[in-house]
């Protein structure tokens, strides 16, 4: 009976796809290195702009201290190997150690809204990158600018199936959670902050969860990035190139939807891919695409195939 | 030990850098005081026009406070385009979307200095760069001291024009209630953009200067953006005078900071007193 039950959610419609997705990827290592690791990057970007774009995209604050998470949770890491601990452990304890600084960060930011909000995250993440530009754990080592190694005998392709159940549970519980009571919630104070509280929906709560499973996922996803990159300094870590990258990768696929960074996630990698040989212009070309973007067409390459599906398939 | 003399002559001059960094916050706080957006492109406007400036320089022979009657006006226009073609129709379509506007803007001034000016460090050297003055034994550069009147001329004009020209009133009054003034008979859109326009000439007025006082590299603009924030948060919204007051605690924690601690810590402090002073205002909104 339980077989049968299985087989039929299975051979349902609905899981066919998702199915189908997974298996794409777990097969994804035959083909090589190459692919592997686009697909790797394909992932961490997945999670990070899809937990970018729960803050941005649905409960209207638009964090441009994303960095902060990021960095803090590869410090983690580098210091987790440091002292011989197991990568895994050090990812966990990132993604949590963002997590716990997000819970710092909400207590003064969550009083301000719009421009303020995202001014001061941009505070929070340059206070950080200050901090270790110049800290030093003890008199002669060399932290400060250098940063740290990150060493470890893992090879891409485990740190790519340690990623695609990270970013498969991130994905379901993002959509659990707009499902539920807190997400809509948090479509309230997207659309207005002083009728939803005044509706009675708790905003700091609401807030608060958001941006701690936010900075969570991010910090898992920016360790195992930064367990593949070796090695971690202040201004790649805490820099503003990937608030860049994730609000690239948000507003070209649609800012405040689900499948908006399953496709601007991609075009992101891509655009990464294809404009890295022309180092110095990439992030100018990035620029112009967002404020293109926004200005022509501020939903989305999301909205627009969904239009060209609704033609083919009225 | 930090002998009493040194202190004495740090304050003085964390309150001239205090001037210089009025000068910042002003141009920030006038457009943002209208319009209610923080253009986040602030830092890098100023330090773009640091580098245009370096270039009139080096190109042209131009002297540094020379190029401010040039690259004021340029400014001014720069700033009236970006308001009506660029920020005016991001907000018709959602006002949420202006940060991620501006952010984009930044960045493409960012790498666009980074393309042609490649990512050295520079600074507009002059015949008077390193003149100083001895009054008693206090060393004082003559270019903070320069700064700090610039930064008071600067903040009066705009103070005077405020309250008594027409322009000035009509900027005020859209910055308090804009449906009422539109239906005084005041063109909001075009006051939006003369008053973005003029917050970019303070800025180029405020690049120039700065490009005298401190060396500058294409990313320093976000430093710039965080200490003009910072300014406006302690001076309260358009109060031109708060902004100096604002400019001259921000030196002082700069300065005195880079003193106790040590010039690396320098920027880390002042981010640290930003944050704490989130902590402990009104709600902001």
């Amino acid at each position: 009976m339980s077989k049968m039950r299985l087989f039929h959610l299975i051979s349902s419609r609905k899981l066919i796809i998702p199915i189908s997705v997974v298996i794409i990827l777990a097969i994804m290592p035959l083909f090589g290195v190459y692919p592997t690791l686009i697909m790797f990057l394909y992932l961490v970007l997945l999670v990070m702009s899809s937990m970018w774009n729960l803050l941005a995209g649905y409960t209207g604050l638009i964090c441009l201290g994303h960095a902060s998470f990021i960095g803090i949770s590869a410090y983690t890491v580098g210091i987790f190997t440091m002292l011989n601990l197991p990568y895994q452990l050090g990812i966990v304890v990132g993604g949590f150690s963002a997590a716990l600084l997000s819970l710092l960060i909400a207590v003064p930011t969550f009083r301000m809204r719009g421009i303020f909000f995202a001014i001061g995250t941009l505070t929070v993440s340059e206070a950080l990158r200050a901090f270790f530009t110049t800290f030093k754990p003890t008199e002669g080592a060399i932290w400060g600018g250098a940063g740290i190694p990150i060493k470890t005998a893992i090879s891409l392709r485990e740190l790519y199936f340690f990623m695609i159940p990270v970013a498969i549970v991130s994905l379901i519980i993002l959509r659990l959670i707009l499902k539920s009571k807190v997400g809509l919630g948090l479509m309230a104070i997207r659309d207005d902050e002083t009728a939803a509280r005044t509706c009675g929906v708790r905003v700091f709560k609401c807030k608060l969860y958001s941006f701690l499973i936010s900075s969570f996922f991010t910090g898992l996803a920016a360790g195992s990035f930064y367990i593949y990159q070796g090695h971690v300094e202040p201004v790649s870590a805490f820099g503003i190139n990937w608030t860049m990258l994730l609000m690239i990768a948000v507003v070209i696929g649609g800012i405040g939807t689900l499948e908006g960074p399953l496709i601007g996630a991609g075009i992101a990698v891509f655009l990464h891919i294809a404009l890295a040989r022309y180092a110095g212009l990439s992030l100018l070309i990035e620029g112009l695409l967002i404020l293109s973007i926004m200005l022509l067409q501020p939903r989305g390459v999301a909205y627009l195939l969904h239009k060209i599906l609704k033609k083919i398939y009225p | 030990m930090i002998s009493l003399h040194i202190l004495f002559n740090s304050i003085i001059m964390g309150l001239l850098l205090g001037g210089l960094y009025a000068l910042v916050g002003l141009g920030l706080s006038l457009s943002f005081g209208v319009m209610k957006i923080i253009n986040l492109a602030h830092g890098d406007l100023i330090i773009l026009s640091c580098y245009i400036a370096f270039a009139l320089q080096t190109l042209a022979g131009i002297d540094p406070i020379f190029s401010i009657i040039i690259l004021s006006p340029c400014f001014f226009l720069l700033g009236y385009a970006i308001q009506k073609l660029i920020i005016a129709r991001a907000f018709k379509i959602n006002p949420q979307t202006v940060p991620i506007i501006t952010f984009a803007i930044s960045i493409i001034l960012q790498n666009t200095c980074l393309l042609i000016w490649t990512p050295l460090s520079r600074g507009l050297l002059t015949y008077f760069s390193l003149y100083s003055l001895s009054i008693y034994s206090l060393n004082i550069p003559l270019i903070y001291l320069l700064d700090f009147i610039a930064a008071l001329a600067i903040m009066i004009v705009l103070k005077v024009m405020l309250k008594r020209s027409y322009l000035g009133v009509a900027i005020r009054a859209s910055s308090q209630d804009w449906i009422a003034s539109q239906l005084m008979g005041i063109n909001t859109d075009y006051i939006y953009a003369i008053a973005f326009a003029l917050s970019l000439a303070i800025s180029a007025i405020s690049g120039v200067f700065l490009g005298l006082t401190v060396p500058f590299t294409p990313t320093s603009g976000v430093a710039y953006l965080l200490i003009a924030f910072g300014i406006v948060l302690i001076g309260g919204l358009g109060s031109m005078l708060g902004c100096f007051l604002g400019g001259i605690t921000i030196g002082l924690i700069h300065v005195l900071s880079g003193l106790i601690l040590g010039t690396g810590w320098q920027l880390f402090c002042v981010c640290l007193s930003i944050i704490l002073l989130l902590l402990f205002k009104r709600e902001v909104k």
